[in-house]
């Protein structure tokens, strides 16, 4: 890994005690790792957390669990990163899935509201957007949210839109960053992992990708203090698709997009690609973001240059 | 690039085939264009694409083909071409002919003849995205999706921009509509008056004649899920039906036209404008239309 890269920060990130939410995962982790120096954590997960870092106090709970309430209680939590709508690897029903992670971020909400909350995070994603024909080459925060198969991901993020006015002195940000490369499981770095990669035929779309450090350093950043609001975040220019696959020097498997649907199932069983249904289209048409809102609004500027940020896809502990 | 770039290649090999005065001509070209390529790719950074997904090296090779249809195919003659200034531009043509070979012309006719050779940004409908293969050649070659967003960006950039504000309603005329110039939309005035780009009027003659067409299937178009299915004269013949008629293209580019005002103006108001842009086109399509001899020469 290119740690040499990665910016080291001496001063903290915020004032007081961070509750980082879904901080288990791979790239909570990797944010847990980067703060942890600097300011107090707690994390908050589901699933056991045995990596952590020896000062991180680890609460393996679901947040709409009683004794997740307490952690508000008496954590004295100023703020709260929530990291994507799903915190569990279990396997349930989607929409047993999607009820859960409905239900625990409306909890997280309330617990935000009453117990002196001052800051709120959002890891949203650019892919609420969806990809689709109609999409102009750069969408901006005003977009409408239309990626219909993404449904827990986009509602997680209206949800916090709409806390925007319920609690206007708490400065709530959304993020919403592109693909993220490096050894965190993005839905398109796992997918660029494969060889050879699935393509639809005759499709070529434009892609963004942003370094996993440049995301960890964009979250820090919109802990500062001021600052509230959607950000979209884009790494270094973009590149076609097949750019991006022969760069990593992978080969491609083209397939017809009318039967990309019917294939996947077979193609995913077979261990050919790992591709989630619901992305199908983000291979078809553009999904990119205009940031000049986050670059001016807190500095955000993207350190991995475009070589970096595609090697990144094959970090993988 | 996966099967994109077939046709491209297919375009190549007949050039290579077609005997000594082909290659020659396609050498003659390619010295000419590297030159006036350099201008559009010199600002592209080392990524190899503009943020658009357009590719010099890849409209290197469409601009060969593109030179052949433009030169010996369409003998296109232009004038006024020096009347396209540097900077961001709005270049509003007549459209016709089913296949947007106009759009082609014109395209090269500001690569290869102008004294600062440009790029025009076609701005294409909706669908062309959804079609496999077409959408990833167009894009490499810097047609973009017409919207405003991306209308507005281009012309930030200081790009020339390409509309046919008839839209499909002048593509898919019938050979009785020929020269009569359909409804304008109003989008690229908006633009003009927010940006303050000036409007190129071009008047396109040629287009029409290249595929006579009788009749439009609309009904077998919404099951296939194309805009048009049209029915040509030279369709009689086969295979080379398919062929446009080698009419002779002339192209004419106006002096520029400002206009200032509200961009959120009323229709009707903004109608108004689109009208002088309209008619302007129309004049110089009647023009030219005067002084033609012949289809073909």
């Amino acid at each position: 890994m290119t740690a040499s890269h990665a910016i080291v920060n001496s001063a903290r990130a915020f004032p007081g005690t961070i509750a980082i939410s879904g901080a288990a995962g791979r790239f909570g982790n990797l944010l847990i790792r980067r703060l942890h120096r600097t300011d107090d954590i707690v994390s908050i997960d589901p699933r056991d957390f045995n990596r952590r870092p020896a000062d991180v106090t680890h609460f393996k709970t679901e947040l709409r669990r009683r004794e997740c309430r307490n952690v508000f209680r008496t954590g004295n939590i100023r703020a709260v990163i929530q990291l994507g709508p799903y915190h569990s690897q279990e396997r349930r029903q989607e929409s047993s899935r999607f009820a859960a992670a409905i239900e625990n971020f409306s909890r997280l909400l309330d617990y935000c509201d009453k117990y002196a909350v001052e800051k709120l995070v959002l890891l949203s994603s650019a892919n609420v957007y969806g990809a689709r024909p109609s999409n102009p080459q750069f969408l901006t925060e005003e977009a409408p949210l239309l990626a219909s198969d993404l449904s827990a991901l986009r509602d997680v993020d209206m949800m916090a839109q709409s806390f925007f006015w319920k609690r206007p002195d708490i400065e709530t940000v959304i993020l919403r960053p592109t693909h993220v490369t490096g050894g965190v499981g993005g839905v398109m770095a796992r997918y660029l992992r494969m060889s050879p990669v699935m393509r639809l035929m005759g499709f070529d779309p434009m892609i963004q990708l942003i370094h996993e450090e440049d995301l960890v350093q964009a979250i820090r950043l919109a802990l500062g203090p001021g600052h509230r609001g959607i950000f979209n975040l884009a790494g270094p220019s973009p590149l076609p698709l097949s750019r991006i696959i022969e760069r990593l020097g992978r080969k491609s498997l083209p397939v017809p997009h009318f039967m990309a649907n019917r294939l996947l199932g077979p193609l995913r069983r077979l261990g050919r690609t790992n591709l989630d249904p619901a992305y199908v289209d983000y291979l078809r048409y553009v999904c990119m973001v205009e940031d000049s809102r986050a670059r001016t609004e807190f500095g955000y500027s993207p350190s991995y240059g475009t070589e970096e940020t595609i090697a990144a896809v094959d970090i993988w502990e | 690039m996966d099967n994109t770039d077939k046709l491209l290649s297919m375009a190549e090999n007949l050039i290579d085939k077609g005997g000594t005065s082909l290659r020659r001509f396609r050498e003659e070209v390619l010295i000419d264009l590297d030159g006036r390529l350099k201008v559009i790719s010199d600002k592209i950074g080392e990524d190899g694409v503009d943020p658009f997904g357009m590719d010099p090296e890849f409209l290197r090779r469409t601009a060969v083909a593109a030179s052949f249809l433009y030169k010996m195919y369409f003998r296109c003659s232009t004038v006024g071409i020096d009347n396209v200034p540097d900077g961001p531009v709005i270049i509003v043509a007549n459209h016709a002919g089913q296949l947007p070979i106009d759009g082609l012309m014109i395209t090269t006719a500001l690569i290869m003849e102008g004294a600062h050779p440009r790029l025009a940004r076609s701005m294409v409908d909706r669908w062309v995205p959804t079609v496999p293969f077409i959408s990833t050649f167009y894009a490499r070659n810097g047609v973009t999706l017409g919207t405003p967003e991306n209308a507005l960006l281009l012309l930030k950039r200081g790009e020339a921009l390409l509309t046919f504000p008839e839209g499909l309603a002048g593509i898919t005329k019938t050979v009785d509509k020929a020269y009569q110039l359909q409804k304008f939309g109003l989008g690229f005035m908006r633009l003009a008056l927010a940006t303050g780009a000036p409007i190129i009027p071009v008047a396109v003659l040629g287009s029409e004649e290249q595929y006579p067409t009788l009749y439009n299937l609309e009904s077998l178009g919404k099951i296939v899920g194309l805009p048009a299915v049209p029915i040509w004269a030279q369709m009689i013949v086969p295979v080379f039906g398919l062929l446009p008629l080698p009419v002779k293209y002339h192209l004419e580019f106006g002096e520029p036209m400002y206009f200032a005002g509200d961009d959120d103006e009323e229709d009707a108001t903004v109608a108004l404008l689109v009208e002088d842009v309209r008619v302007a086109i129309n004049d110089m399509v009647e023009d030219q239309r005067g002084q033609r001899r012949s289809l073909f020469w």
